[in-house]
């Protein structure tokens, strides 16, 4: 060390990184783990447990149509025009505008009986990302933020967050630091990621040092909290602004003949760019795809909105599959609710939270697997219902992590509803 | 009905709080004093004074006495000393930030310091509670408190609910702002919030209802929450873990004022609406190309990114069309209504997309259970009174001692960094006052002055415990809940926004970049805009009640890279930067007034010393006086309130 132990500023206990003490300095308070909650009993009794080191959510805003996607009734009233496709699951048939996924069916597990009850896209997405119900009182943090406090590392380059298309779920009682990084198109540069013209890294170096110089002195007689979390903040910053890995967002790095089977649409380049992020260790990515709710036009608009989803979910997948990635990277895919079986007026659907359809791929994940099903008419859930509970005791489960109590504003709080229960179908032995 | 939930019948309580038979001398007259003060302000001759003769702090003079007696009491009790007065400018940028939100300008700063007269800090204070600002900034901070989003922050659109969009929200924010300018009394505000009816566009007040999209439970919730300081979402689903007199059957009871309202739609606006659908897809068939998906129209402001290379731009189309931009806007416009009691026309005006069944069941469910006052009496329904103004009138009435000592609390909290409750909405058994005389005293006085929300603040900001240092030295700090000290609170995003862009003098610049002077309001069209990119990112999902400062990657790009502050010490004409340099040849002259800007006070000799070695050292010195103004601006000094 260069200092003598008096002269250890905050930047240095961050720089050199004090273990548990470094760690814990810069938790909000009020997010400090209390206790564990209950032994975690599904852990030894259901495979899978702590197999993915990474997740990819592929979140379809707006409520994407089960009929015009995973879980199609053809021949029906409720049907409408969707043709389907046979899939490397025998006597399993999707959408027929999703033949690469089509293919790769064999590595996902399809759960056709999500079930849920929030019919209102700002209050479904609420409770598909955090695991509960929007309430007044308390704002639960996503599951990548979860996931950011449960397995960042004090000194990563990266954020451990990313979410890319869509503004993301925040981290709620969690705090700022597990905020997603936002990256609203892929195709664009990170904001600010840049040095003003003539501010180079000696000069903004000087900056911070004068900055410390000050802040302790502020902290002398102001007490030390608020310069931490500054320092805290610049320094993550500045690790991302110096870090060889910040070229992962930058995906006109990647060489055409492996940028090409994404596409150019906004899906497809998100997907790039999360894959890009996977590799570089990023802990969580969000890809999020707009446009699902489809009241009108539905049919038409499903067929458009899914030549850009297979594209780029299955280059995500090869890719992944192809380096090794995909063993310790769960690949989630869902969205707000599934859609009504009546058709409108205006060839559409209505919001539909009580059957849905979502899938998974990747770390532990038994693929070839349809779990649960809907009934004739798409109408509900004929066996096996998933709830939202059960998902997150899934992801929890899938991730490693048992179920805490946390606290926001001194009041008591479950990491995720004790009500879930995994769903062991989901993983291989 | 309940025991009232009181920390005086919490034996975990006690022991936080002196015996009182062992409270000092002191104390015990305070108390007595107390009581009396309702009385003593009445009798005061000046307290009735018009406004423009009032001496100012006169009216509020005893409360205020009283309020520093009852904090001194507790400090003598632990025996601990408090930090000496603040000096005035210390002062100056403080109660400029809380009551303002903004810090004060150089010249501010330097008419205050030399202003000799002994009454000064008072008549500040009365200036800047006069002062559009105030009304301005407090407007959001309720709007905040009453709705948990940041006002103006257009980036995240949507999440206010379907019901407070476009119309409904402006209308929303337009009605607190009249409140805060016009110091409405708080038990009225209160009322007009719980029982508003009437069109979205048209009664803001509505906006604390449409927040919640018309749900029971949440409203339950949120009024309990706002104006109750108490969470009582938690009963919900169960009874209560910690609390044994919280039931379910009581947040039901709560929760059933609220059953028999229903939004609306307004049939013209409705019929406009599909007009509005119809010209929009034709003119889509003329275009003839496969629409970029969106059900929410182009009065959603949500373009951005929708665009695909060289496809015709439907939406900006219609957005220019006057006519189709309101009918979209519209769209979500609703007239609230109470259902008389009993009459039960469940589902009718519910909106495409709502799970009727279940909610139906829910609210039937509901309707059945006679609603009950949190921790209050069973109300009846009356003729002629909605159950939602029956709640209203309960939760306003002087009976109800929560609803004072929750406002009093919240205020005490925003200016003193905690709450005397704290946090400031967790009133519970579990959970006592720090000085339940105090707050009990400066209940009273509220109610006894007709719920006068300004009286307050200079009842608080004109004491000694406000006015001290926050300056702490040589012994370790004690216990923040005494008020030792003045606090240190990060200051909130939109503090942050307005002390950069006054500090920097970037008004000018961000007007031009809106490309429109600001029309006599505090947010010019540039500025408005800035804010809305500013609070995407300063944003955090807390609430009101975030007291600690946790920057995030993008915050920290944003300070050390962004184009705002960059832009700001550029030398462009305006800024501050490029008017020190042009107007002070001295290097003293310099930094006196970069630090009046960022710190509103002068750099002690230490500072002076460290301050110029660092800009001197290099070859640049205009570029060494950005780097130091740099500095000081993303320091803790400029980034909180002290």
């Amino acid at each position: 060390m260069r200092h003598s132990t008096s002269n250890h500023s905050r930047r240095d206990l961050l720089r050199y990184g004090v273990g548990a003490a470094a760690a814990g300095l810069f938790l909000p308070a009020f997010a400090r783990r209390l206790w564990a909650d209950e032994a975690p009993a599904t852990a030894a009794s259901v495979p899978g447990f702590g197999r993915a080191r990474q997740v990819v959510f592929l979140y379809m805003i707006g409520g994407p149509s089960h009929f015009e996607t995973f879980d199609p009734k053809p021949g029906t009233s409720q049907g409408g025009p969707t043709r389907t496709l046979a899939t490397a699951q025998t006597g399993v048939h999707i959408a027929d505008s999703l033949p690469g996924l089509a293919q790769r069916l064999d590595k996902i597990a399809l759960v056709r009986s999500m079930t849920s009850k929030e019919g209102n896209h700002d209050r479904a997405r609420y409770l598909v990302h955090t695991g509960y119900a929007p309430q007044p009182t308390v704002v639960h943090p996503s599951f990548g933020a979860i996931l950011s406090h449960e397995k960042g590392q004090p000194e990563a380059e990266l954020p451990e967050f990313v979410s890319i298309g869509g503004p993301g779920v925040g981290p709620g009682y969690l705090g700022v630091h597990h905020a997603p990084f936002v990256v609203l198109d892929a195709k664009q540069p990170i904001a600010n990621l840049d040095a003003p013209a003539g501010v180079n890294d000696a000069r903004r170096d000087e900056r911070l040092k004068m900055l410390e110089k000050l802040n302790d002195g502020f902290a002398r007689t102001r007490g030390g909290a608020l310069p931490e979390a500054q320092d805290a903040m610049f320094d993550k910053a500045r690790r991302l602004m110096d870090s060889a890995k910040s070229v992962a967002f930058d995906i006109a790095k990647e060489p055409a003949g492996s940028a090409r089977p994404y596409g150019t649409t906004r899906f497809g380049t998100a997907c790039l760019q999360a894959r890009r992020l996977i590799d570089a260790g990023v802990t969580c990515v969000e890809v999020m795809m707009n446009g699902w709710d489809t009241h009108d036009d539905g049919f038409a608009r499903c067929k458009a909105l899914n030549a850009e989803l297979d594209q780029g979910a299955s280059a995500l997948l090869d890719d992944l599959a192809a380096s090794g990635k995909l063993s310790e990277t769960l690949v989630v895919w869902l969205g707000d609710f599934g859609r009504t079986p009546q058709i409108t007026p205006s060839q559409g659907r209505g919001h539909h939270p009580q059957v849905w359809s979502a899938w998974f791929a990747g770390a532990g994940i038994q693929g070839g697997r349809v779990i649960g099903a809907s009934d004739a008419g798409g109408e509900r859930v004929k066996e096996r219902p998933v709830t939202i509970p059960d998902l997150f005791a899934s992801l929890l489960h899938a991730t490693g992590l048992e179920n805490k109590q946390f606290s926001s504003n001194g009041r008591p709080i479950m990491l995720r509803d004790k009500e879930g229960k995994v769903v062991p179908e989901l993983f291989s032995a | 009905m309940h025991t009232p939930i009181r920390p005086s019948h919490d034996p975990a309580g006690q022991d936080r709080r002196a015996d009182q038979s062992r409270r000092p001398l002191a104390l015990r007259l305070l108390l007595a004093l107390g009581a009396c003060l309702p009385v003593l302000a009445l009798a005061l001759p000046l307290a009735a004074a018009p406004e423009s003769e009032r001496a100012p702090g006169r009216d509020t003079g005893p409360t205020t006495a009283a309020l520093d007696a009852a904090i001194a009491a507790h400090l003598a009790d632990a025996g601990v000393t408090p930090s000496g007065p603040a000096d005035d400018l210390e002062f100056l940028r403080r109660v400029r930030l809380d009551l303002t939100g903004t810090v004060p300008s150089v010249s501010e700063a330097e008419t205050f310091r030399k202003d000799p007269a002994l009454d000064k800090r008072a008549r500040k204070i009365d200036e800047l509670l006069a002062s559009p600002q105030y009304a301005e900034f407090w407007s959001h901070l309720w709007y905040r408190a009453l709705t948990g989003l940041t006002p103006n922050g257009a980036m995240r659109q949507g999440e206010q609910g379907r019901l407070l969009r476009g119309p409904a929200d402006e209308t929303f924010q337009a009605w607190l702002l009249e409140q805060a300018g016009s110091n409405t009394p708080y038990d009225r505000f209160a009322r007009e919030l719980i029982a508003a009816t009437g069109r979205t566009n048209a009664n803001g007040a509505t906006g604390f209802y449409a927040r919640r999209d018309a749900k029971p439970n949440d409203l339950a919730g949120a009024v309990s929450k706002t104006f109750l300081g108490v969470k009582i979402q938690s009963a919900q689903c169960h009874d209560h873990m910690y609390e044994p007199t919280w039931k379910q059957v009581d947040f039901k009871g709560m929760a059933s004022f609220f059953v028999l309202s229903t939004p609306r739609p307004i049939p013209e606006y409705q019929q406009a609406y599909r007009e509005a659908e119809k010209a929009r897809e034709a003119r889509r068939q003329e275009m003839g190309e496969a629409m970029e998906p969106g059900a929410d129209g182009p009065g959603e402001g949500k373009g951005a990114g929708k665009k695909g290379a060289g496809k015709p731009d439907l939406d900006g189309e219609l957005r220019r069309d006057p006519k189709l931009r309101e009918a979209f806007r519209n769209r979500y416009v609703m007239d609230v209504q109470d259902l008389e009691p009993r009459t039960l026309a469940l589902g009718r005006g519910r909106m495409k997309g709502d799970k009727v069944p279940e909610q139906l069941q829910e609210r039937a469910e509901l309707a059945a259970i006679t609603p009950k006052a949190w921790m209050g009496p069973t109300l009846s329904d009356l003729p002629g009174l909605s159950r939602r103004e029956l709640l209203a009138r309960w939760v306003t009435s002087d009976d109800n001692p929560y609803f004072a000592q929750a406002l009093v609390n919240r205020y005490w909290g925003q200016l003193f960094g905690r709450g005397l409750v704290n946090p400031i909405d967790d009133f519970t058994s579990s959970n006592a006052p720090s000085h339940p005389e105090l707050l009990a005293l400066l209940a009273s006085d509220f109610k006894a002055n007709g719920y006068d929300l300004k009286r307050l603040l200079r009842v608080l900001t004109n004491s000694a415990a406000y006015q001290r240092t926050s300056r702490w030295e040589g012994s370790p700090e004690p216990d923040p809940q005494l008020f030792a000290r003045a606090s240190v609170k990060p200051l909130s995003n939109e503090q942050l926004f307005q002390a950069l862009v006054r500090a920097t003098g970037s008004e000018g610049l961000l007007d031009r970049a809106g490309g429109r002077e600001a029309r006599g309001q505090a947010y010019g069209k540039g500025k408005e805009f800035a804010f809305a990119s500013f609070s995407f990112l300063f944003d955090d999902d807390e609430g009101a009640e975030a007291d600690e400062f946790a920057g995030s990657i993008p915050q920290g790009l944003f300070l050390m890279n962004g184009r705002m502050i960059q832009g700001a010490l550029a030398s462009l004409p305006g800024t501050t930067v490029a008017r020190v340099l042009s107007e002070q040849t001295t290097d003293a002259g310099r930094l006196e007034q970069l630090y009046l800007a960022a710190y509103g006070r002068s750099p002690d000799a230490d500072e002076r010393r460290t301050a110029l070695a660092y800009v001197r050292r290099g070859q640049d010195e205009r570029a060494g006086w950005q780097d130091l103004f740099w500095v000081l601006l993303n320091s803790s000094e400029f980034m909180s309130n002290h």
